[in-house]
């Protein structure tokens, strides 16, 4: 029988465990039981990556039992995917789910690489799904898609499930990691001698953290709403899979990688002691310059790198990472704030810093708005029960609208009312963001470089420029809140020679 | 994952000052199976919701006085059927339950299925306010308010899932197509038929 009321867990301790670092995932060196087919090879011999789709025990918190999830490689969040320009790599998904599994979610996947430049068939069509038993690869080709134009090089990416219906469910249910990307210029070496290398904090101290909120059922499993149209918004907040850890850092420059994979929820971070930090990156890449700031506003779907420098603090101070937003549902955050915190930096050791954060960090050719071939209204709004763009559902039959390859458009994101916000994500590549709404010089400084994700509060709008590049075939654009894409916040593109 | 192994931090006075006091937080259950209800059928019979096995089902709420959503809902689930197929009563069950539990008799509920060509595998059904009122809860959805007018405002959406798979997924009527409808509902339903096309072949 239906019962009314579900035990879950209300608060944990917070700050007893430490913060995990996913892994790298490294190439593979095993011999592969299918060869990888032809096409892996258009771009030279590419790093082969395995990712496997699998059940897992995940400790959410040492005063829970364990949660049975769905994991790649057996870990929450997955492992980390290290990309260097000029490098492919083809990404071998094997799905390993228990095809009797029940409950919330779907065996059935589909890999989505979040902010890269891959062709429609590598790119995460909903429908393009594998079943538990099946594989398939995905070849990421590591190349500007404009040459000689670094500022189309991403810095922090991820990957996550993306299957129809289904995709708020699968990554919730842990299937999503993060991406790193590297070139000459950043180059993963804070030593690195070459003259033009950036020299940002590498190695343990170039730290992602992935954020989501969770619910708990007292005997540990997941609790998800799968009929919840607006987006659960949990009350347990989570940093790399663990709830309110604690890092112990040295007295000196930290990149801290930070990645909003919730289900609705934005946040708002800050640090306890009102201290500056310097966005160094957004979800396209580095920005031309650091930007210096004492809040950070982020969505789901978006990233940022920001540089924490705790070498002014004497050793035993402890400083939280905070956000304030409260959130009843993923619509929108409400109007009061309460202060919650996320994540402990504990000063614990000293440690050489021969890290620097130049003040150019790449150079971003202004938006070149002179070759606009189109002009187009996409509306985000709520209305026949449900959430829709441009007055319309998802239709995997029936394109958004259709675009020429290497050409150029202009588009204007609108929100209605009510007040709900919907993160624009767009799969064709990142766009820049020209104004807001209808101000050029309302786009914060921190938001002028490359974005894929671009929240658009109700009754706002925002014009992105957006280049599309030389692939055919159809890519997704969507809300990036998970319930509502799952009932059809989405269209595509269908991209023509 | 790599992890530093220590122990944890002794907090000092201003770390322990932003950690908030508990709070109680009660939850409705989410859906995994469907609520086990009787229900009456435009066939006269007296069944529940189980009678959806481990079949996949689609669940439309409606009410019979209804001018509004419900006539174009009804006739896309006919012709949902008829995409369906002999898939329909095989692997999908298509349910239509009343929301107007006060006024809708298994004679209204008769006379609808029977406007609508109702096929086999397909259930009219009217249920008892206190069963309705729970299924309401189950879905999330607020109870019926009969207006003035005699309307009831109600959802648009229209249910799919499988309490076999636990799976339970909704769509707005204005979203779903026929064709649309009865390849995710079937989509939910099934875990083991491989992606032959990735756009249904359409």
């Amino acid at each position: 029988m239906f019962r009314l009321k579900k035990r879950t867990v209300n608060t944990v301790r917070p700050f007893v465990q430490p913060l995990p670092i996913p892994q790298r995932l490294a190439p593979s060196q095993g011999i592969l039981s299918q060869p990888l087919e032809q096409r892996m090879y258009s771009f030279g011999q590419p790093n082969l990556v395995v990712l496997e789709e699998k059940e897992a025990l995940h400790q959410f918190h040492p005063d829970i039992p364990p949660t049975l999830m769905w994991t790649y490689n057996g870990t929450f969040p997955g492992p980390t995917i290290v990309h260097r320009l000029g490098q492919s790599t083809c990404i071998r998904r094997i799905n390993s789910l228990d095809p009797n599994y029940s409950g919330f979610g779907i065996v059935k996947t589909v890999l989505h690489h979040h902010g890269g430049w891959q062709a429609p068939v590598d790119d995460g069509w909903p429908l393009d799904y594998i079943l538990p038993g099946q594989s398939r690869d995905y070849l990421i080709p590591n190349i500007l898609p404009v040459a000689n134009d670094r500022s189309y090089w991403g810095s922090t990416l991820w990957y996550h499930d993306h299957v129809a219906d289904h995709t708020a469910g699968n990554v919730y249910q842990g299937l999503a990691g993060m991406v790193q990307q590297f070139d000459a210029f950043d180059s993963d070496n804070e030593n690195d001698p070459s003259p033009t290398a950036l020299r940002l904090p590498s190695g343990q101290y170039d730290v992602p953290l992935a954020f989501s909120d969770y619910i708990l059922n007292t005997d540990g499993s997941l609790f998800f709403d799968q009929l919840e149209d607006k987006g659960q918004a949990g009350n347990l907040f989570c940093v790399n899979g663990k709830i309110q850890p604690y890092f112990n850092v040295a007295a000196r420059k930290y990149r801290f990688r930070l990645l909003c994979a919730t289900q609705g929820r934005h946040y708002e971070f800050y640090l306890s002691n009102n201290a500056p930090f310097q966005v160094i990156a957004s979800d396209g890449g580095l920005l031309e310059a650091p930007v210096t700031m004492r809040r950070l506003y982020m969505v789901p779907g978006e990233r940022y790198d920001i540089i924490i420098d705790f070498s002014g603090y004497p050793l035993g101070t402890q400083i939280a990472l905070m956000n304030d937003l409260f959130h009843i549902d993923g619509n929108k955050p409400e109007d009061i704030r309460v202060p919650q915190p996320q994540l402990l930096f504990v000063v614990d050791r000293n440690a050489p810093d021969p890290s620097q954060v130049p003040q150019r960090l790449m150079v971003i050719p202004p938006p070149d708005v002179s070759n606009v071939v189109a002009t187009r209204r996409i509306e985000f709004d709520r209305r026949n029960g449900g959430w829709q763009i441009n007055r319309r559902f998802w239709d995997p039959t029936r394109p958004l609208f259709t675009a020429k390859a290497n050409t150029t458009e202009r588009w204007h994101l609108i929100v209605g009312g009510g007040g709900w916000h919907h993160p624009f994500h767009v799969h064709i590549d990142s766009v820049r963001i020209l104004s807001r709404n209808r101000r050029p010089a309302a786009v914060p400084l921190h938001e002028r470089g490359r974005k894929d994700v671009v929240n658009v509060p109700g009754g706002q709008q925002a014009e992105v420029l957006m280049k599309i590049h030389s692939y055919t075939g159809r890519y997704m654009l969507h809300c990036h809140n998970p319930a509502h894409e799952d009932l059809y916040m989405m269209g595509w593109v269908d991209v023509r020679p | 994952m790599f992890v530093h192994k220590q122990d944890p931090p002794a907090l000092n006075p201003d770390i322990q000052r932003l950690i908030l006091p508990p709070r109680e937080v009660e939850r409705s259950e989410a859906i995994s199976q469907l609520l086990d209800i009787p229900l009456e059928t435009h066939r006269g019979r007296t069944t529940t919701t189980k009678v959806i096995g481990k079949r996949g089902v689609i669940l439309q709420l409606f009410y019979t006085r209804c001018d509004g959503t419900c006539p174009g809902t009804t006739e896309l689930l006919s012709n949902t059927a008829k995409v369906l197929g002999d898939k329909l009563g095989r692997d999908i069950t298509i349910l239509s339950i009343s929301l107007d539990t006060t006024r809708d008799s298994v004679a209204d509920i008769r006379q609808y299925a029977r406007k609508h060509n109702v096929p086999d595998g397909w259930y009219v059904a009217a249920v008892s306010p206190s069963d309705g009122k729970a299924l309401l809860k189950q879905l999330r959805l607020p109870e019926v308010k009969l207006g003035g007018d005699g309307r009831i405002k109600h959802t648009q959406m229209v249910y799919y899932g499988t309490n076999a798979g636990g799976r339970w997924r909704m769509i707005a009527t204005k979203a779903a197509t026929p064709k649309l409808l009865a390849k995710m509902a079937m989509f939910t339903h099934n875990t083991t038929t491989p992606a032959l096309t990735s756009n249904f072949g359409e």
